[in-house]
């Protein structure tokens, strides 16, 4: 593995839990992010999985500074996300930029597409002016597979998949290097989400993008990307590449996640036995001690809830997980 | 960028393949055309703002002319509506008063509505401590009945128009802050305002672009339906006797003089009052109907 | 699969919508039939009626100014034709309905216990207490942890998983001979996802309810429905047994939802294939097959003539294509289908 282009190192997001309006006092921390470290290398694709609330929202806001993170280090190309001033972030997000989950709330209703894909551009002074500016729009409409007459056109005229391509597009208009794709697909039809999937590939091959993709649902998760880290409450459990974690998951937790997602297939279907987890996901303010999985877990040991597994190489250097009893297990 | 009236269905712009179904944009003042409601409150509007402005054109006769012969007149060719107390022509006094409480209603209407846009929008971006001041300024002033603030503070500045103007202005802002306040914690929530961050665009920016333009519906409701309420206060200030002296023709101060006279001449009492009624009806049939057509959710 | 007298017919539904641009057609046409205790699932992409499907069975679709046609029987009665009383009878009490999502309804300021109470109390005369007993039962049933505390608990306290039970418990109240499941789980994780089917399953089994699956997903329905239904622009375009479809597919649409999923039981896919363009919109229907301008298989005929939902080979299932059973499916889907 080369230096990434994006190292997080150690991240900790930490949020105040506050009682009383007027005399606002601390009562207890959630700790959404508690001690996140991963890579993304040039042109690779991390994809980041876990059920809602584990977190990995809130590391794709921190990397792009849409929240500040308590602690850690963000290293983009070298200079630091997390702590860098107002003009070398405003540098750093040309770089590096988001693609959000909800294709309808995510562009301003009262903007035209061409206004909205604009913006960006003049803003960062991609363009010279607006002339040229407007010609680069209709260059990014016909990247994302629109054409550019729909500059002229609003939002609502669009469907799903049309206004996450008009996302992409504005994601695109400051050249970046890297994009964070928040569950970019989960909003929309599967048969849409195809075409966005081999967008986003293609993109990626031509622009060599590197991306982090967010996700809940594995099978999109081995669609696309080259390595995955799996998430439970703030931790990153197992990190590996596409084909170990999917042939041989070693961490419980992965495992049971791949049990659960559904294969288009009846026959194999009547005969997979799922692993069920029992429960739900603990609170993130008082997360269990020790292995944070340990009270779902189907192979919790008494050591489990007195000592907590270090996330570590399991098989080869390249395949992590965070487990005492860590083991191939076969699913699909 | 021309915006055109799309045609309903553009089947074959679209790349992709399957039609989008194209919701043509209209003009606001279209759809205001197309609403009977506005419609009728725009009318009403614009013909009185039209009398009003076209006073010294349309009036018969000086409002301040007293005709002491000819006084309680029963309506005639010559005097439209009859004569008052003075023998003043009553149609002439309610053009040039229309002149004053419309404009005078308008003014007041324009300047709590920028005080209250400029209070707002700070306090719903600022948050915090500053918040905190602002807002319980506006509870402050919403804890004192309106009508007897604005009395108040008229009475301490001494009779006038303009102080009466001035006081209704102290008074009556705080509507909007507080609109302004929750519409812009509401749309700061929305996601293209994260998106908007995540370009890396300033505060200054998003504030403008993003968060103004989202807001200046509900606002402008709010505005007109004001502007009808601020014709009653003021009516009803000058007819206690604040704000414009005699002789100066004002329909507040009209109902206040023709109050002395109801049992003769019951009708001086009646003509101002209408055209206040109506006024207020046309501001707030307008509200009504720009409420219809504004609402995002119906378009 | 179970067939005997169905429970549910449905005859040439029809939902029409009036707009500033037209009638909108949201379902144009759709005849299907549920029998007791059996497990249907309705798979379409958003847009294909198929909520509207369920919200025209279970009367919820406010008429006027929309317009229904067309045939409702269930249990011998047509559901369209009798008043607004015995229509209130049946929704809820003889059929429940669960929806996408449960937050929104849930009323937020009445305990589940209450909201379930007053459910059980308009269809049945009961005492108080017990219909409060049944709630407590009903929450057992489908998993709710500590069920006689969580009765008196608000919505907000539960996850999202959980509100989805007891949206079940609650259309489960009156012991329903359907239940129609809109998306039931499109807002939860795959592992929530997974318990919720289950439930689902286990219901119909233990109780023998027929349970109508809505989704946009064809994977979720392999290890669920007995039958699919396949649902394109408001109308059926095929429907069979489960293998069947997943088998056996003859329409081109029901290949393009099938090959579009990413599916982690085969080796992975360089590039996935998609169906082109976008789904259909209610007032802008093509002339003929409404599939024919993202077909890749269309001919002179399909913009002229609308493709009937017929058998076209014996010992074959109903599919709306014209060229049913005399295509080739797509190379990826024949692996599967050996």
């Amino acid at each position: 593995m080369t230096a990434g282009l994006l190292e997080v190192q150690d991240l900790v997001k930490h949020y105040p839990v506050t009682r009383g309006a007027i005399m606002r006092r601390t009562v207890a921390v959630s700790r959404a992010v508690d001690g996140v470290s991963f890579s993304v290398g040039e042109g690779e694709t991390l994809g980041l999985v876990g059920e809602s609330g584990c977190g990995k929202s809130t590391v794709a806001r921190c990397i792009v500074r849409l929240i500040d993170p308590t602690s850690g280090r963000i290293l983009f190309d070298g200079q630091d996300i997390a702590s860098c001033g107002q003009n070398d972030l405003r540098n750093l997000r040309r770089k590096i930029q988001i693609v959000f989950q909800d294709p309808y709330g995510s562009l301003n209703p009262r903007m035209s597409v061409g206004e909205l894909v604009m913006e960006p551009l003049l803003f960062h002074h991609t363009v010279k002016d607006r002339r040229d500016g407007s010609r680069r729009v209709g260059e990014l409409l016909e990247m994302v597979g629109l054409s550019a007459e729909h500059a002229r056109r609003y939002p609502h005229e669009f469907s799903g998949g049309q206004r996450q391509r008009i996302g992409i597009a504005r994601a695109l208009a400051s050249q970046p290097q890297m994009l964070v794709l928040d569950e970019p697909v989960s909003a929309l039809d599967v048969s849409i989400q195809a075409q966005i999937l081999n967008l986003l590939q293609d993109l990626q091959s031509e622009l060599r993008l590197s991306y982090l993709f967010i996700a809940h649902d594995l099978s999109l998760v081995r669609h696309v990307c080259h390595r995955v880290a799996v998430m439970y409450l703030g931790k990153i459990v197992e990190i590996t590449g596409r084909e170990q974690l999917f042939q041989a998951p070693q961490h419980p937790y992965t495992q049971a996640l791949l049990s659960a997602v559904p294969v288009p297939d009846p026959r194999k279907e009547r005969l997979r036995r799922r692993i069920a987890l029992q429960g739900t996901v603990p609170s993130a303010v008082d997360p269990p001690a020790a292995c944070r999985f340990h009270t779902r877990c189907f192979k919790a040991q008494p050591v489990c809830s007195e000592e907590a597994p270090p996330l570590a190489p399991v098989a080869g250097q390249e395949h992590l997980a965070a487990c005492h009893f860590a083991e191939p297990l076969e699913v699909v | 960028m021309a915006v055109e009236a799309a045609s309903t269905f553009a089947p074959d712009a679209d790349r992709l393949g399957s039609p989008t179904v194209l919701l043509p944009k209209k003009s606001l003042l279209r759809q205001l055309i197309r609403d009977r409601t506005a419609l009728v409150g725009l009318i009403i509007l614009v013909v009185m703002f039209g009398l009003a402005l076209a006073a010294p054109l349309v009036a018969p006769f000086d409002p301040n002319d007293a005709d002491v012969v000819n006084r309680y007149a029963p309506p005639s060719a010559e005097h439209w509506l009859g004569t008052d107390n003075l023998g003043r022509d009553e149609f002439s006094r309610l053009l040039f008063g229309a002149r004053i409480s419309l404009f005078a209603a308008l003014a007041v209407g324009i300047a709590i509505l920028a005080i209250g846009i400029v209070v707002g929008m700070i306090s719903g971006f600022a948050g915090g401590l500053v918040d905190g001041i602002l807002m319980r300024i506006v509870d402050v002033l919403l804890a004192f009945p309106s009508l007897l603030l604005a009395l108040t503070i008229t009475g301490m500045l001494g009779p006038g128009l303009f102080h009466l103007l001035v006081g209704m202005a102290v008074v009556w802002w705080t509507d909007y802050a507080r609109l302004m306040r929750g519409l812009v914690l509401t749309v700061k929530e929305r996601p293209f305002i994260e998106s908007a961050k995540a370009l890396g665009l300033p505060r200054r920016l998003i504030a403008r672009r993003h968060i103004l333009p989202n807001i200046v519906s509900p606002v402008i409701v709010l505005g007109t339906l004001q502007t009808g309420r601020l014709l009653l206060a003021l009516s009803a200030l000058s007819f206690l006797g604040l704000g414009v002296q005699p002789p100066t023709a004002e329909w507040g101060a009209m109902l206040s003089e023709g109050r002395n006279y109801l049992a003769s001449a019951p009708q001086l009492m009646l003509y101002p009052g209408l055209a206040i009624t109506i006024a207020a009806l046309g501001f707030n049939l307008l509200g009504d109907g720009l409420r219809d057509i504004l609402d995002p959710t119906l378009r | 699969m179970t067939v005997g007298v169905s429970l549910l017919e449905i005859n040439d539904l029809k939902t029409v919508f009036p707009s500033d641009i037209g009638p909108l057609r949201a379902v144009d046409g759709a005849s299907f039939s549920v029998a007791a205790g059996e497990r249907v699932g309705i798979v379409g992409e958003s847009g294909s009626g198929k909520s509207v499907t369920a919200l025209s069975i279970m009367g919820l679709i406010r008429t006027p100014p929309a317009s229904v046609s067309g045939k409702v029987v269930f249990k011998g009665v047509d559901l369209l034709k009798v008043g607004s009383k015995q229509r209130q009878r049946v929704r809820g009490g003889q059929i429940g309905m669960i929806f996408q999502n449960p937050l929104n309804c849930l009323n937020p300021v009445m305990t589940i216990g209450h909201q379930i109470v007053e459910t059980i109390l308009a269809h049945e005369e009961i005492p108080k207490a017990e219909a409060r007993d049944r709630a407590i039962s009903l929450l057992q049933r489908v998993g709710i942890p500590d069920p006689s505390r969580s009765v008196d608990e608000y919505p907000h306290k539960f996850s999202g998983g959980m509100r989805q039970r007891v949206m079940i418990a609650m259309a489960l109240s009156c012991q329903p001979d359907l239940l129609i499941a809109d998306e039931p789980t499109t807002a939860l994780d795959v592992t929530i996802q997974a318990q919720i089917v289950d439930l689902l399953m286990s219901i119909c089994e233990e109780e023998n309810t027929a349970v109508v699956f809505i989704t946009h997903d064809l994977a979720i329905l392999a290890g669920f429905a007995e039958r699919v239904l396949v649902m394109y622009s408001g109308r059926i375009v095929e429907e069979g047994p489960v293998d069947t479809i997943y088998y056996g597919a003859t329409h081109p649409y029901t290949w393009g939802l099938m090959t579009s999923i990413t599916r982690l039981d085969e080796s992975r896919q360089d590039r996935l294939s998609t169906i082109s363009g976008n789904p259909p919109s209610a007032v802008f229907q093509p002339s003929g097959c409404p599939f024919h301008p993202r077909c890749r298989y269309a001919e002179e005929i399909c913009p002229r003539e609308i493709p009937a939902l017929v058998v076209h080979k014996e010992d074959d299932h109903p599919s709306a294509c014209h060229f049913a059973g005399a295509l080739v499916p797509p190379a990826r889907l024949r692996q599967v289908q050996q």
